[in-house]
């Protein structure tokens, strides 16, 4: 059998991108280093030992926009905080109450994992994953797009939604050797009067 | 003569060492698994979403586009003291038309099962991670931690030459003679940031999970076990109790320390590799995070070389010898060059052998001496040609192209 030469897409690989594999590295490197505690971030404390690593990082690296911009534009931006620095400690759900314009109330169960068979779990993760950003303080600005959309989901042009009062129930688990809680908190976090016109809307577009 | 001084040659060898490691040519075959594998968890993970586009992506749903770009601003800033903003890959950036969002989604779609079957590749490819990108700068606020995987695969996929082996291209461009039938070499690199990627997500989620204290005390696995929200497949209680909440937490850390570092000790990897394929399954059956565990051990294929890949492939071939089968060529004939790379790279356990005949037509045997079918034995063991021996006449064609006269 005769040898085939093998072929080559390219026979060398040029300096610039050798350069732009190096500047890749670094960059990702930087952006997914952790930051250092809130403490030396803050300036209250000094770093120490190995924490000088990441406030160095984060001093110079991950604020400098060569870098920052290029993993934003591209989306090569990463975190890999999953379970970190501590896995989440409570178990948390929502759900809501539609008032209807004649009184009445209605219960809207947003998709709560625990409650789904099997087979919903993997399509409906989205929802849990939502819900832990929209049931936030720090997201605050996504509650009344949240509360619309359930309004909408219950419109009805004779009887309209007025108002929907956002929920969310939650357990902290308790450390080993402690009783763990049975009983889920409750807190309405948000109550939403109704945008008639915006659901007017939402319901011409879902016609 | 001059001697160099002992510190410069080691540097020397050090740094050519590298260059050698992360630029030097290699076979493409695992990048092509790695392709494959990839597109097809990217395109599951469409359909997943397509349940609940309205809910995601629509105007009507939990986050409009305004929303969206309170959510991840679709500018960054250039920097410097400067006002001036740059725009993020976006291509939904201020669409409000709901029919152009689904068609974006949908050819996005589209573009993730072309790249796993590994046809258009270098357009299917770019598509896939501009379509991709779009959709996470869309919306960010429901992305987790498989998103992430998803969107950076993506983009390595888009800047490797990720067509060149286990692809559609690369069978057809060998029928048609547009590709060279020699096997083909492609610079590392690409491969080699996947690598080095997937090393730094485990570098840097163990030392993130080390500055929380219950990973510390090794009491962190006690609190996902007990989230309802996250529940899926039940486990024996003793493995949710200490001590093995110890050995889980500190193992669960050992392990992800181990991928980021011993992986590229080649003495270790399989060992190592073997244990994060443990853990992850592991979390698979117990916990509800679709496909975030296939999509992260699927990188586990960058890091082996190609020709590693393949010689793999022909070991377990070579153990199916019950599934052999014999092909004879028709008397006086041979297979063309182009014939023999294209069934070359359609059997990669390599479980069809061909032969010099002595009848007019081609026939087949098993290993036993019992005849077979001919193309109906290499198609089912040829998996590279599953999808193109479908095609009404294909092998037909094949067979009537595959043989020259051979010289005496």
């Amino acid at each position: 059998m005769p040898t085939i030469e093998p072929h080559y897409k390219r026979q060398r690989v040029s300096i610039w991108v050798k350069l732009f594999v190096l500047f890749h590295i670094i960059a990702i490197t930087s952006w997914a280093m952790p930051n250092p505690p809130s403490s030396v971030e803050s300036g209250k404390m000094s770093p120490a030992g190995s924490q000088w690593v990441p406030y160095w990082n984060k001093k110079y690296l991950k604020t400098f926009p060569p870098l920052t911009d290029y993993l934003m534009i591209t989306g090569f931006w990463q975190y890999w905080d999953m379970f970190a620095p501590d896995p989440a400690q409570s178990d948390t759900w929502g759900d809501a109450q539609v008032v209807f314009r004649d009184g009445s109330v209605k219960h809207y169960q947003y998709p709560r994992m625990f409650l789904l068979p099997i087979h919903l779990k993997h399509v409906k993760e989205r929802y849990r994953k939502y819900f832990e950003r929209a049931n936030s303080d720090d997201y605050n600005y996504l509650w009344p797009q949240f509360a619309l959309r359930i309004a909408s989901q219950f419109d009805d042009p004779e009887n309209p939604p007025v108002s929907v009062k956002l929920y969310r129930h939650w357990i902290t688990i308790a450390p080993a050797g402690q009783p763990q809680p049975q009983e889920y908190n409750t807190y309405m976090y948000y109550q939403y009067v109704v945008d008639q016109k915006q659901l007017a809307q939402m319901r011409e577009t879902n016609k | 003569m001059t001697s160099e001084p002992n510190g410069t040659g080691a540097l020397r060898e050090t740094a050519q060492a590298l260059d050698k490691y992360w630029f030097g040519f290699g076979s493409p075959t695992a990048l092509g698994v790695f392709r494959m594998v990839m597109g097809t968890l990217v395109f599951l993970n469409f359909h997943l979403l397509s349940y609940d586009w309205n809910t995601w992506f629509s105007e009507r749903g939990f986050v409009p586009n305004w929303l969206g770009a309170r959510f991840l601003w679709p500018r960054v800033d250039v920097g410097f003291g400067s006002n001036w903003t740059l725009p993020r890959i976006d291509i939904l950036s201020g669409v409000t038309n709901d029919r152009i969002s689904l068609l974006v989604f949908v050819l996005t779609a589209l573009a993730a099962l072309l790249t796993a079957l590994g046809l258009w590749t270098r357009v299917s490819s770019v598509a896939l991670a501009i379509g991709v990108v779009s959709l996470h700068h869309r919306n960010a606020a429901i992305l987790h931690g498989g998103d992430t995987v998803i969107r950076v695969a993506c983009l390595y996929l888009a800047i490797a030459p990720s067509g060149a082996a286990c692809s559609l291209d690369r069978l057809l461009g060998l029928l048609h003679g547009k590709v060279s039938s020699a096997p083909v070499l492609v610079s590392m690199w690409p491969q080699r940031l996947i690598a080095y990627n997937t090393a730094l997500l485990y570098l840097t989620t163990t030392w993130a999970k080390w500055g929380g204290h219950l990973w510390q005390n090794g009491t962190a696995n006690w609190y996902p076990a007990r989230l309802p929200e996250f529940f899926r497949f039940p486990v024996p209680q003793f493995v949710n109790e200490f001590p093995m909440v110890y050995f889980t937490s500190y193992g669960t850390l050992a392990v992800e320390f181990s991928l980021a570092t011993l992986v590229f000790f080649r003495p270790l990897r399989g060992y190592v590799l073997l244990s994060g394929l443990l853990l992850h399954g592991y979390i698979e059956y117990s916990m509800n995070i679709p496909l975030f565990s296939y999509l992260v051990t699927s990188l586990y294929i960058s890091f082996y070389d190609g020709e590693e890949v393949a010689a793999w492939a022909e070991r377990r071939g070579l153990k199916l010898r019950k599934l052999h089968v014999y092909v004879r060529l028709p008397k006086g004939t041979r297979l063309t060059p182009k014939a023999v790379a294209f069934l070359d790279s359609i059997d990669p356990f390599k479980l069809v052998h061909y032969l010099p005949g002595d009848e007019v037509t081609w026939i087949a045997s098993r290993h036993d001496g019992t005849s077979i079918p001919v193309w109906s034995a290499v198609a089912k063991r040829s998996p590279g040609s599953w999808i193109l021996g479908w095609y009404p006449g294909f092998w037909k064609k094949f067979q009537a192209n595959a043989v020259e006269p051979a010289e005496n």
